[in-house]
């Protein structure tokens, strides 16, 4: 397990903050005083450019224990791309990411191997491996850590398929055989496979019907509620950012341009904000 | 046309070198490096290996059935018709059986590594791998790069054997040569060094074929079209680059072994 960001800093770390007087800072749409050690994922003053196209330009963040962060912005906006950033898949040009206290910009593998391992993520698509059953890509991680028996891994296949209302016989179809709300349903319960602290949330309900996305907002909810992880979730279904979040965060041109709760965003007066919400709350 | 214009297929070429290198640095790197994922290697060599025997074995038989009719014909006018056996022989081992071989292999195998791969980058499932802190190149590179160096020289001596067996049909056929007369004559054009030129260049091409189409399937971008467009350019440039490491081996070996 990681040592927390305070923890690390006592002992002049390299990965610490460089400003000593630094302290968690106080965020839009949380009542309570922010916690170092709650602090599960921070972002600070990212910046990221493709070529000469601006993807972020300074972006802040921050997600506490048990607490739900939506990213919401149009197409193209970059929302992915901080998932992206906080997994490592993506180094940001200029600025710090912190999971847990460590910072992965220009982390070495192992300590990026580390950060994976406390980080669930449901992909757009699910990205399950085609050529594996249900059950083998749920238990690939822990195939891959090599350190579980195969009685174990079975027991806790069985367990997270139940986690998202599956069937265990779902174990042994391929993933062409599932349906969309089903891959979902199996891309959190692969997520959640290795019990991880944050859950990271590509457009969940993304092509799903109102019913089965309402079924993947409530596992969200469930997964928060019962694991108390942290999660990020990048949506523009406005709905079910509201189902889900405790916070949220509006991205446009590289820069977030709004941050708050769901009161805040019910009654922003941001004029691009209105209109995102309006014209989703239409359907347009 | 412009500096500006000509330097960027330069440098995007430079830039390919770059990272190519870099992944064959980090294969190379993963074969002395924990977890060593047998079970897909084995899985690969089935797939490389296994499944290519039948389109070797049409290359093998079809090649040296020509090569022989050729041979038989042009050699038939000087009463030269017993060194047909040598003629088949000797090209089929030393050139054609590993560089066929290696193009129907690039064909069947190479574009299909580069297209379950190009589909996993585009699907995601890439990501998904890195995200559960398994490294695509030890998963995905190191087993085909394996499986291809092994089973391309085994794959080149079923094709060596199948062509010859094709030359020998022919000759019995078209010159009623005796299996002994023809066998006899095979062996007499070879030379030790020919069962090492036989075996190296199947070895370089296997890791040749595979690795190009791993390259291009990481490299994929743009959907399914981009996934067109990774296996044709997968199977185009290890053809070419088998084709040239063949002349530049050749070379070598001739520099090296006398003949």
């Amino acid at each position: 397990m990681f040592r927390s960001r305070r923890q690390r800093k006592s002992r002049g770390h390299p990965d610490l903050h460089p400003d000593p007087r630094w302290s968690p800072r106080k965020v839009a749409g949380r009542d309570s005083a922010p916690d170092p050690e709650n602090r599960m994922i921070d972002l600070e003053n990212v910046h990221l450019a493709f070529g000469e196209k601006v993807i972020l330009d300074g972006i802040w963040l921050e997600v506490d224990r048990g607490e739900t962060l939506v990213v919401m912005g149009g197409s193209g906006t970059g929302k992915s791309t901080i998932l992206r950033i906080i997994l490592g898949l993506l180094e940001p040009d200029e600025g710090s990411m912190y999971v847990h206290g460590v910072n992965i910009v220009h982390a070495n593998q192992e300590v990026l191997d580390q950060v994976r391992s406390e980080i669930g993520m449901v992909f757009q698509g699910g990205a399950l491996f085609d050529s594996l059953t249900v059950g083998e890509n749920l238990a690939f991680r822990l195939h891959d850590e090599g350190n579980h028996s195969e009685e174990e891994i079975e027991r806790l296949v069985e367990e997270k398929l139940s986690f998202v209302n599956l069937e265990p016989g779902v174990k042994n179809l391929m993933p062409a055989e599932l349906s969309g709300g089903m891959r979902k349903r199996v891309a959190i319960a692969r997520a959640v496979m290795g019990s991880p602290r944050i859950v990271l949330y590509d457009e969940p309900t993304t092509g799903l019907d109102p019913i089965t996305g309402e079924t993947i907002n409530c596992l969200i909810n469930k997964l928060r509620d019962q694991q108390n992880v942290a999660s990020i979730v990048v949506t523009h279904d406005i709905g079910s950012a509201l189902t889900v979040g405790n916070r949220f965060a509006m991205l446009k041109e590289g820069h977030i341009i709004f941050e708050g709760d769901a009161d805040a965003v019910r009654s922003t007066d941001d004029d691009y904000m209105r209109a995102f919400i309006d014209a989703r709350m239409s359907g347009l | 046309m412009t500096t500006a214009t000509l330097s960027r297929p330069v440098k995007s070429a430079l830039l390919g070198i770059q990272n190519m290198s870099i992944l064959v640095g980090r294969t190379f790197a993963a074969f002395v490096r924990p977890p060593l994922y047998w079970r897909d290697t084995f899985v690969q060599m089935d797939v490389l290996g296994v499944q290519s025997l039948v389109i070797v074995t049409l290359t093998g038989i079809f090649t040296g059935m020509v090569l022989a009719l050729q041979s038989a014909v042009q050699l038939s006018k000087f009463g030269a018709s017993l060194f047909v056996g040598q003629l088949v022989g000797a090209s089929v081992i030393r050139e054609l059986g590993p560089v066929l071989t290696a193009l129907m292999v690039s064909g069947r195998v190479g574009s299909g590594i580069a297209a379950e791969i190009g589909s996993m980058r585009v699907n995601e499932q890439i990501d998904a791998l890195e995200a559960m802190g398994t490294d695509p190149v030890k998963k995905l590179v190191k087993p085909r790069v394996l499986a291809g160096i092994v089973m391309m020289p085994i794959l080149t001596i079923a094709t060596d054997f199948i062509a010859i067996i094709g030359g020998q049909l022919i000759s019995w056929l078209m010159l009623h040569q005796s299996a002994s007369t023809y066998w006899n004559a095979v062996w007499s054009g070879l030379y030790l060094s020919d069962l090492f030129t036989g075996l190296a260049k199947p070895l370089v091409f296997g890791f040749i074929i595979t690795m190009v189409a791993c390259y291009r399937g990481l490299k994929t971008t743009g959907g399914t079209e981009g996934v067109g467009r990774a296996t044709t350019n997968a199977v185009v440039l290890s053809s070419v680059l088998v084709l040239a490491s063949d002349f530049f081996m050749t070379k070598l070996l001739i520099e090296v072994f006398g003949h």
